[in-house]
């Protein structure tokens, strides 16, 4: 990443408030509710697939934040 | 299995324990410090996962899917906030060393010790049940090891026996003894426990293994892995509907309420903060944690809803679900994994335990006991002399009565409730401390009064919405309020209040706490002029950042007090070691000798009053230097101005500081160039006096020899023509002297590159070489060149390069074997320079010698060849024009060893074929 302007610590911020809404968006209702009718996918519930696979994503979009801190 | 083994194992495992914590305490005494890393740091917040976690989660989730877990969602979305929430904390924590949340609060809102005791009771009651659950999960436990049966061991089986045979009633015994031998050993002043957080990372890693271990085997050994399990699942009618939000009554606003109430948990509870703030080593560490606690939440909760299937799908009904983690492999027969399971369910419930009731102990020794002690001035007076036992008491006695108290709540209460009921509960009380922790971090405006009065309202209205009704319900006291409304008065009907409902009692409760408790914090703090000390304060949280910067010197306090009072408190509460430490940084950070004054000023008092608030809080520290302390009184609008004046003050010495690095710099240059100058100065004089001497030489000779033959006209023609001969020699001397002094003037005038044109090298070198070639061949030196077929370009002044090689191949005629010399000259280009190498084999240069033989007027000693030869300057004038052409040369020799004189020159390109016209040619 050689783009000065995303190392900016304004940047950080922006993108740590920005993950934080979007974990409050898609671990709340309404969204949550779409899955939570019991559907199934490849036979698991699509509910349990969707709460642990979008965790994983909040999870992984903190990683790569903070290794772009770190880069700084 | 027997007691007798259990018993062993759960001791052997505290044994354990405490060698993790002996060991990188003793570790860190010598340095190194395991827990000074992020992800041990990370690991300890996992003490947030407790027996909730381990086994309340199933239970949960059998009662209604994935209810179970907002908790954990919470903090999720809680992580990325980490950065600026808990981040700030730790910085203002590590500033006003401040040891617990309560003493966060009371600091916050001017050391009020008021509100620290309130923090304080708040803590307690909403810890206490929390605790309980704890007891209650080893105690089930253990009691489903010994009957090798989750079935039999229902809720009133433990609810009914006397507690002398109750097997809480010695956990919380063991406990109690091992929390005191973890956290009171010895009282430091910045309550740092490395051992213990060592300890609670090692239980994290134990109880995410274990239940990982329970997962795996229910999801790939009982059933044929996850498409199995979730197959089987939905054909059962117990299960079939766990994946629907709808038939599980979860909704949109008791999830919400759930997720809000987990996000301000993670942070405020106590043993959380005690975790993430007081023990923590480096702020930085929170960037880790943000992604690898998450990580750890999400990898514990994902197996628990196959455990909770296989639970329901394989156990008998009369099992209580929430210990079908433990029952599962217990049925199955599998006696490895049981104990490892139970050792899990254990080190979750111990970790959490341990560090809860030392977080308490810290808080009720510091904002209850010792006010209450200084008040009545029974620790100021004089028979006390060192208080550091008296404090460790106080903490050891507080942590016996917390366990007291947590196994009557367990015995009473909530032995009857599912784990997560409880905690839950636990969850909303502690969240009554978000108005004040967070208000009082982003908000400066925020005062002492609106802090007491939120935080009461909402103590006042959790309790009677949530832990009092639970005591009814366990029947402990009258249910009549709970039924009919206090009073009868239906409105107040503690689980639809005004009428609310339609939500969980958890979420009413919470509503209803949080909406009051905020409201009120923020409408009397704007209706409420703040005092001096809470202004500082604020401006000292809210801004932390500046402090941070600028260091504590920006007090506005104007206090003295007699020093020899100050060092007494000192020395009693700290013990001597601490507080000769907390004197001589004082000393090395203000140059003064603390024995030649007797006032102690504002930046001591200040000092002391931190250092001691470590040790025993904030408030009583406050109130205790008030006892010695004269305060000189300060007006709100003068504390205004000052703080105001901070920030520009800040802003005016970065620049001053910036300013004076730039002074620094330019100062620092000028003296370099007076020293070159005066170097200079003093090589002009050497040169004068080097010169005028080598010109008296050649001139006395001839004036000698001149006088000779003017006063004695008979001398003998033979000898007349050898004094001509000598006095032609010694001019042709002198003017070659003069000639070079010249060239080396006009070398050093030379304007670089002005008068620089592109030329070939090669030619140069050949053409000069050629020239003297007649030279070596009367001289029988035996010479010859090597160079490449192609052109060399290089940019520079034709004459000057010219002289260079004519100088080196003369000092090499000059200084070869008298006999057999021998003389090579090899032109190559190996990169980007042409380089030229002139070797002889002569008597060589020695290494000390290498150096200044390219000094102007050195000529190195020829004790064979008598009187030096040539001037002394053709080396200097040769580097002068080589450094001029951006090259360098170099020698290479050693004694009788020949001499290679190296040089480097930048090139242009090369041509292959010879470049034939250029000026000077």
């Amino acid at each position: 990443m050689s783009k000065s302007h995303s190392h900016h610590p304004n940047d950080q911020h922006a993108r740590l408030a920005g993950i934080f809404f979007l974990a409050l968006l898609v671990f709340n209702f309404p969204l949550l509710g779409i899955f939570g009718k019991g559907q199934q996918l490849l036979g698991i519930p699509i509910l349990y697939i969707y709460i642990f696979a979008v965790w994983l994503g909040i999870i992984f979009l903190l990683f790569i934040n903070v290794r772009k801190q770190k880069n700084r | 299995m027997s007691p007798f083994v259990i018993i062993l194992c759960a001791v052997g495992y505290m044994c354990l324990l405490f060698w993790v914590a002996w060991y990188t305490e003793r570790s860190a005494g010598k340095g190194r410090n395991f827990v000074n890393n992020p992800y041990i740091y990370s690991l300890s917040l996992a003490v947030y996962c407790t027996a909730w976690t381990f086994f309340g989660s199933v239970g949960k989730a059998v009662e209604s899917g994935i209810d179970f877990l907002p908790i954990y969602l919470g903090p999720t979305i809680m992580a990325p906030m980490l950065w600026f929430v808990l981040r700030k904390m730790i910085l203002i924590s590590k500033s006003q060393r401040i040891t617990s949340i309560a003493d966060f609060i009371s600091s916050r809102y001017g050391k009020s010790t008021y509100l620290g005791a309130l923090a304080t009771l708040l803590a307690l009651l909403a810890i206490l049940p929390y605790i309980s659950i704890q007891l209650k999960g080893a105690a089930v436990g253990y009691e489903i090891l010994r009957q090798s049966s989750g079935a039999m061991v229902g809720d009133h089986v433990i609810q009914n026996i006397p507690f002398y045979l109750d097997s809480a009633f010695y956990i919380a015994i063991a406990l109690a003894v091992f929390t005191i031998l973890f956290g009171t050993r010895h009282l430091d002043p910045n309550e740092r426990h490395e051992g213990l957080v060592a300890a609670v990372a090692f239980e994290s890693l134990l109880k995410l293994i274990a239940f990982l271990a329970a997962g795996v085997f229910v999801t790939f050994f009982l059933f044929d892995g996850f498409g199995d399990l979730f197959r089987q699942a939905s054909q059962h009618v117990s299960t079939q509907n766990m994946f629907s939000l709808e038939n599980n009554g979860t909704n949109g606003t008791d999830w919400f309420w759930m997720i809000l109430i987990s996000m301000m948990a993670v942070i405020l509870l106590p043993r959380q903060f005690h975790l993430a703030v007081v023990e923590n080593t480096d702020s930085n560490f929170v960037r880790q944690a943000s992604w690898v606690f998450p990580l750890y939440l999400l990898l514990i909760n994902i197996f628990v809803i196959p455990i909770a299937i296989g639970g329901l799908l394989l156990l008998n009904e009369s099992a209580s679900p929430d210990f079908y983690v433990l029952d599962l492999p217990i049925t199955s027969g599998n006696y490895l994994l049981t104990l490892l399971v139970a050792i899990g369910g254990f080190s979750a419930a111990t970790s959490m335990v341990i560090v809860a009731v030392i977080a308490l102990s810290i808080m009720i020794s510091n904002n209850l006991v010792v006010p209450t002690l200084l008040r009545s001035n029974t620790i100021t007076g004089d028979f006390a002399d060192d208080l550091q036992p008296r404090l460790i008491g106080i903490r050891r006695v507080s942590i016996i009565v917390v366990f007291f108290l947590a196994y009557g709540y367990f015995k009473f209460v909530s032995s009857q409730f599912t784990i997560v009921s409880i905690g839950l509960i636990s969850f909303v009380g502690i969240s009554q401390f978000a108005p004040a922790v967070l208000g009082g971090m982003f908000w400066k405006r925020a005062t002492r009064k609106g802090a007491i009065y939120g935080l009461t309202a909402g103590l006042l209205i959790w309790t009677y919405c949530l832990p009092l009704t639970t005591l009814a319900d366990a029947g402990v006291i009258s249910s009549s309020f709970y039924e009919h409304g206090l009073l009868g008065i239906e409105l107040l009907k503690p689980h639809s209040l005004f009428g609310m409902k339609g939500m969980s009692p958890i979420s009413h409760g919470a509503f209803w706490s949080l909406t009051v408790n905020i409201a009120l914090f923020v409408i009397v703090s704007l209706n409420n002029t703040p005092s001096t000390i809470e202004i500082t304060q604020a401006d000292l949280f809210v801004d932390i950042y500046k402090y941070e910067t600028a260091g504590s010197r920006l007090g506005v306090n104007r206090r003295a007090a007699q020093l020899s009072d100050i060092k007494d408190l000192l020395f009693r509460f700290l013990g001597d070691e601490r507080a000769k430490e907390v004197l001589q940084q004082y000393q090395s950070q203000h140059q003064v000798n603390i024995s030649q004054i007797e006032t102690a000023n504002e930046d001591l008092i200040t000092l002391v009053e931190t250092a001691l608030a470590g040790a025993i809080g904030s408030a009583s520290s406050k109130v205790l230097l008030h006892t010695v302390v004269k305060e000189d009184p300060i007006s709100i609008e003068e504390i205004f101005e000052i703080l105001d004046q901070t920030q520009e003050i800040l802003l005016y010495s970065k620049k001053l500081e910036q300013k004076s690095n730039e002074l620094e710099l330019t100062t620092q240059q000028l003296r370099q160039a007076n020293k070159q100058l005066k170097e200079l100065d003093q090589l002009k004089a050497d040169f004068i006096t080097t010169i005028t001497h080598e010109l008296r030489t050649p001139i006395t000779s001839i004036k000698a020899l001149a006088k000779i033959l003017a006063d004695n006209h008979d001398i003998p023609l033979p000898q007349k023509s050898e004094y001509l001969g000598i006095i032609v020699s010694e001019s042709e001397r002198i003017s070659r002297l003069v000639n070079q002094v010249l060239e080396m003037e006009k070398a050093q005038r030379t304007s670089v590159q002005k008068d620089f044109i592109n030329l070939d090298f090669n030619v140069l070198v050949n053409k000069a070489y050629q020239n003297l070639r007649p030279l070596m061949s009367s001289s029988n030196i035996e010479h010859q060149i090597e160079r490449p077929p192609f052109a060399i370009l290089v940019k520079g002044v034709p004459d000057q390069l010219t002289q260079v090689v004519v100088n080196l191949l003369s000092n090499a005629i000059k200084f070869c074997d008298a006999e057999k010399g021998t003389i090579r000259v090899s032109l190559f280009v190996p990169g980007n320079e042409a380089v030229l190498k002139v070797s002889d084999n002569g008597i060589g240069i020695s290494h000390k010698d290498k150096v200044k033989i390219f000094e102007k007027f050195m000529q190195v000693n020829t004790a064979t060849k008598g009187k030096p030869q040539g001037t002394g300057l053709g080396l200097a004038i040769s580097r002068r024009i080589i450094e001029q052409h951006g090259g360098r040369i170099e020698v290479e020799s050693a004694i009788n060893q020949g001499a290679t004189f190296i040089v480097y020159l930048p090139i242009i390109e090369i041509h292959t074929k010879e470049v034939k016209k250029y000026k000077g040619f």
